[in-house]
């Protein structure tokens, strides 16, 4: 395993770091694995998991990107206008054409928690070059079992009043049109953030999944207990959507004694694990030869 | 900005040069050293606006990851005290070697600053020591961080928390996210900035974002050993991760540390 700073970008004003695997592991054609900003985390990600993650699936035999999107981490500002959203999109498709022209590489993975799985979810919809995703605490939607669930935990508490209040305020705001904002993912822990996260109509991105299943993306959605005020239950997003046909190519899981940052170390070797085993399964060395390679979209 | 790894191969370090911005550039280097853990994440913005200022202020600058942090090589149970002291010297070297320049000045934040203060003994090449928020007391500062990391829990996980046992500053093996090998824990233990009278510098800045008993004792220490020490108190916020997630940095405790250096140097 080897590692090595990069300067990517249009500008050359992002800072990466590209963990590589040492020769004998390293498998020709296996996708660049990309990790994301969760928020405003520098590169390393929360408790420089991403670190531990791009070293561990180095020894895989993947390489591993991490860098930090324009204005994070070390990374410059961008000196255009675009949104938060439009801006990262456009500075994930300059580090992908950055290192299929550098590096010839052909298909990506992108991974990310919080907003930067929302950034590989989007990302991954308009580049036919990213062949996974993996989301963290990615979009999330409530579904009847979530009520049952989140009320019948909560009937016989003291506090549940309360809370049952709090819900229904919260939808009442869910439903305004961003008159209020957005509902918090978690109200009674953080104040918002700056950078403030809204979900899309369910619909629409069910019809986003549609399309990456279509193209066989391979598709790794985690959820953890930091997200209990919209999910609960490891099959719920599958509830959510049932109008989806995944082909197979979806794999879910619920870390239901783990924070949505991964606090606890116990909790972080939980998730490297099951992070690199489903990239091993997803994309082994044996498929990653030429005649097995989707076609890239020119242009 | 250039960011490059450099050191011993096995034990690379990742760190950002910050050449100085118009000249006359400055014969002095400034090297930050960062606080641990997720201090250190907490941090990463305000060093890195320093690093910023100290540049436009034609200093040369290096900001680093010790081993086992950041995106140095080591695992983040790798790292230790004894190791880190030589990292800064390893850094120290860098900065030199960048920047062409034979004097360089210190700028620790928490452990940082201590590590700084620890790593200072001996050498010939330091003109000033800027401590930001040091840990004074090792003791101390594993009782706050234990408690830091106690709430955090408690904040996150909720119900599920209340069931284990509390973290001890006596035997905790993570704290805030991160491993808190039984070395480390000693030798943070052991910190005590009170018995430490070798400073082998012209001028030495203690600049506090907050006032405590441990500051007013180490402004008094630091009074009493016939150093050119200058204090100053600027009420910022910048260890949490509710600050951390609004992007804000303390500009006016940084512009005080610039100017602190600046003065050291005239």
């Amino acid at each position: 395993m080897r590692e090595r700073t990069l300067l990517l970008g249009e500008q050359r004003g992002m800072v990466g770091v590209l963990t590589e695997p040492s020769a004998e592991v390293g498998a020709v054609d296996r996708p660049l694995v990309v990790l994301l900003n969760a928020g405003l985390l520098p590169r390393i990600g929360p408790y420089r998991l991403w670190v531990r993650l791009a070293r561990q699936l180095a020894a895989e035999g993947f390489a591993v990107l991490r860098f930090d999107l324009s204005g994070i981490g070390d990374s410059e500002p961008r000196q255009d206008a675009l949104g938060f959203e439009e801006a990262a999109l456009d500075d994930i498709r300059q580090v992908l054409d950055q290192m299929a022209r550098s590096r010839g590489v052909r298909r990506f993975v992108l991974m990310g928690l919080c907003s930067g799985a929302d950034n590989s979810y989007l990302a991954a919809l308009r580049d036919d070059r990213i062949v996974g995703i993996v989301l963290m605490d990615g979009y999330a939607y409530r579904t009847p079992g979530f009520y049952l669930r989140y009320f019948g935990r909560r009937l016989l508490r003291r506090r549940s009043w309360y809370s049952l209040g709090r819900l229904a305020l919260e939808q009442v705001r869910a439903r305004l049109p961003r008159v209020l904002g957005p509902a918090p993912m978690n109200p009674s822990v953080r104040p918002v953030p700056d950078y403030v996260r809204a979900f899309p109509p369910r619909a629409q991105v069910a019809a986003g999944l549609r399309s990456l299943a279509a193209r066989g993306v391979h598709i790794y959605v985690i959820y953890t207990s930091g997200m209990d005020g919209h999910y609960n239950h490891r099959t719920q997003f599958l509830r959510a959507f049932r109008d989806v046909d995944f082909r197979g190519h979806l794999t879910l899981d619920y870390f239901a004694e783990s924070d949505h940052t991964f606090t606890e170390l116990r909790s972080q070797r939980a998730l490297v694990e099951a992070v690199v085993a489903w990239t091993r399964r997803a994309f082994p060395a044996h498929i990653a030869v030429r005649s097995a390679e989707p076609q890239v979209r020119s242009g | 900005m250039t960011p490059s790894f450099f050191g011993p191969s096995a034990r690379s370090l990742f760190g950002i040069y910050h050449p100085p911005v118009g000249r006359p550039a400055r014969n002095r280097g400034v090297l930050l050293c960062a606080p641990l853990g997720q201090e250190a994440i907490r941090a990463h913005r305000a060093l890195r606006q320093l690093a910023i200022l100290l540049s436009r202020a034609r200093y040369h600058v290096l900001r680093f990851d010790y081993y086992g942090c950041g995106d140095s090589a080591g695992d983040s149970s790798e790292g230790h005290t004894t190791q880190w002291l030589e990292d800064i010297a390893t850094a120290t070297a860098e900065l030199k070697d960048c920047a062409g320049v034979n004097r360089v000045c210190w700028v620790g934040l928490r452990y940082g600053a201590s590590l700084a203060v620890l790593a200072a003994r001996g050498r010939r090449d330091l003109d000033s020591l800027v401590l930001w928020d040091p840990v004074v007391d090792g003791k101390a500062y594993l009782r706050e961080v234990c408690a830091m990391h106690e709430q955090l829990l408690l904040e996150e996980l909720g119900d599920r928390r209340r069931h284990r046992r509390a973290t001890s500053p006596d035997d905790a093996e993570e704290i805030l996210g991160f491993p808190l090998p039984r070395r480390l824990r000693d030798e943070i233990r052991q910190l005590d900035l009170l018995s430490i009278v070798d400073y082998p510098v012209r001028r030495v800045a203690l600049v506090v974002s907050s006032t405590t008993p441990a500051y007013d004792r180490l402004r008094a220490h630091l009074s009493s050993l016939r150093l050119d020490m200058t204090y100053a108190h600027v009420p910022a916020e910048w260890n949490s991760d509710q600050v951390m997630n609004r992007s804000l940095v303390p500009m006016d405790l940084l512009q005080t540390i610039v100017a602190s250096l600046a003065e050291a140097a005239a």
